[in-house]
């Protein structure tokens, strides 16, 4: 429950993004990576939101489809952007987590 | 499951034509996926719908061609104007029925109540009559905003003419297939407006209150007319006025979606749509001064012989004023859409392509 909650708050670009780095994906399988990575619930229409716009910014790119399923890929700028944005995350988490004196 | 299939059906045929051709296979693949292992089908359902909505009002990743901008600034041009068209009627039903009463005398109402020629007066018994009777302060607000409204509606009136005389323009010169009959629902405000006014003459004339003669005893006797074509022409009238009202609105999302219309026909409806979407902005302002100046006039003890303007539809201002809020929202947000996209069809000049 904790963890769900926790995932909802998540920015849906970086989990998406996130899920590609481990390989090329189709819609149904970057949903069930992302529920077993955070235990956020993705629906088609948020995961299909998140998609278009990604792949607007040239950040993944669509490969051919294979049996109605098309997969989708991170591209070079996609890992930049995400590289810079998870340093940030992990910037801010570490400070919090120094702050609340969870790490030393 | 018959039920959530046609849910999730109905949500799938939401998203605009592009998106479809380009996400809708797989995107059937992923909910059939969802759907085997067991995830609600209304659940899925309203996350499609809301995404295929905004899909439609933010139009990411659609391709830039010059057919699917310049078909999305005509429907947004259209989804900012018909909320006008829609709400309008009912606001000036509202608003412009009123009794203004004072204990002078019989009151004619004129400024600052109607947007007429002439000043309000009261006339009193053996003749005289007061040209400037004493106004509260709220009184002379109530009756400032309804003339706004009035005006604001003429204004947007001659506006959408003008507009409508574009797109004829814009049809004809465009010789696109089904421009006769695109051309002929544009004929259909004008046409209304027109019976209307040729039905209020021909009503004028049968009514047997233009032949009466005054007898010796002060009595007047109406001869002569036909009372009874004059009222069928009456109801007549109101049938014209709803049918050509809902026919022009049908008729403009109809050309909306189907006329293809050339580039500056396309930025005249961009400032159509604009100047429009200020006007309703306006219109709403205009009706919350009203409704607040009302409640604020009914809580003052009055001078005597003062104006006091009564409306008797002020019961509706609150409903009204939310519905209009939410047209002013669609027209608002219409007019933004026909910008962008004129914006980017003007910026790369997508036209010659």
């Amino acid at each position: 429950m904790e963890s769900k909650r926790l995932g909802r708050t998540q920015d849906a670009t970086i989990l998406v993004l996130t899920s590609l780095t481990g390989g090329p994906k189709h819609g149904y399988a970057i949903i069930k990576d992302i529920e077993e990575m955070t235990g956020t619930v993705f629906g088609p229409g948020t995961l299909y939101g998140v998609l278009v716009r990604l792949e607007e910014e040239g950040l993944i790119v669509a490969l051919p489809a294979k049996d109605r399923r098309r997969p989708y890929r991170i591209t070079g700028v996609g890992s930049a952007v995400l590289t810079e944005r998870l340093q940030s995350a992990m910037k801010v988490a570490t400070i919090g987590l120094k702050r609340l004196g969870a790490i030393g | 499951m018959s039920v959530g299939r046609t849910f999730v059906d109905f949500a799938l045929r939401c998203y605009p034509k592009w998106w479809t051709e380009r996400y809708g296979e797989e995107m059937r693949a992923v909910v059939d996926d969802l759907k085997s292992e067991g995830r609600s089908e209304q659940v899925i359902a309203c996350g499609l719908i809301r995404d295929a909505m905004r899909s439609r009002l933010q139009a990411r990743g659609m391709p830039r061609t010059y057919g699917l901008l310049a078909n999305r600034t005509r429907t947004s041009v259209a989804a900012s104007t018909l909320p006008w068209m829609a709400i309008v009627p009912f606001l000036l039903a509202i608003t412009g029925s009123l009794v203004v009463r004072s204990t002078s005398g019989n009151v004619a109402i004129g400024l600052p109540f109607q947007l007429t020629f002439f000043r309000t007066e009261i006339f009193v018994a053996g003749g005289v009559h007061i040209v400037h009777p004493p106004i509260s302060g709220t009184s002379m607000v109530i009756g400032i905003s309804t003339m706004v409204v009035q005006a604001l509606f003429l204004l947007t009136l001659v506006i959408l003419g003008i507009g409508l005389g574009a797109l004829r323009y814009g049809i004809v010169r465009e010789k696109s297939r089904n421009r006769r009959s695109m051309y002929l629902l544009t004929w259909v405000p004008l046409s209304t407006v027109l019976g209307l006014v040729g039905l209020d003459i021909g009503r004028s004339i049968m009514q047997n209150n233009r032949l009466g003669t005054s007898l010796g005893n002060g009595r007047v006797v109406w001869v002569g007319g036909h009372p009874a074509v004059a009222a069928l022409m009456g109801n007549l009238m109101w049938t014209i006025s709803i049918g050509g009202w809902l026919v022009s609105m049908a008729g403009l999302a109809v050309v909306a979606n189907r006329v293809n219309v050339p580039p500056e026909t396309l930025r005249f409806g961009r400032t159509v749509s604009v100047l429009t979407s200020i006007s309703l902005s306006l219109s709403f302002i205009a009706l919350v001064v009203w409704g607040v100046a009302i409640d604020a006039q009914n809580r003052q003890t009055h001078v005597a012989g003062a104006l006091v303007a009564t409306y008797p539809r002020h019961d509706l201002w609150l409903p009204m004023a939310m519905a209009l809020g939410l047209a002013c929202a669609a027209s608002i947000c219409g007019a933004t859409n026909a910008r962008r996209s004129w914006r980017t069809i003007h910026s790369q000049r997508l036209w010659d392509t």
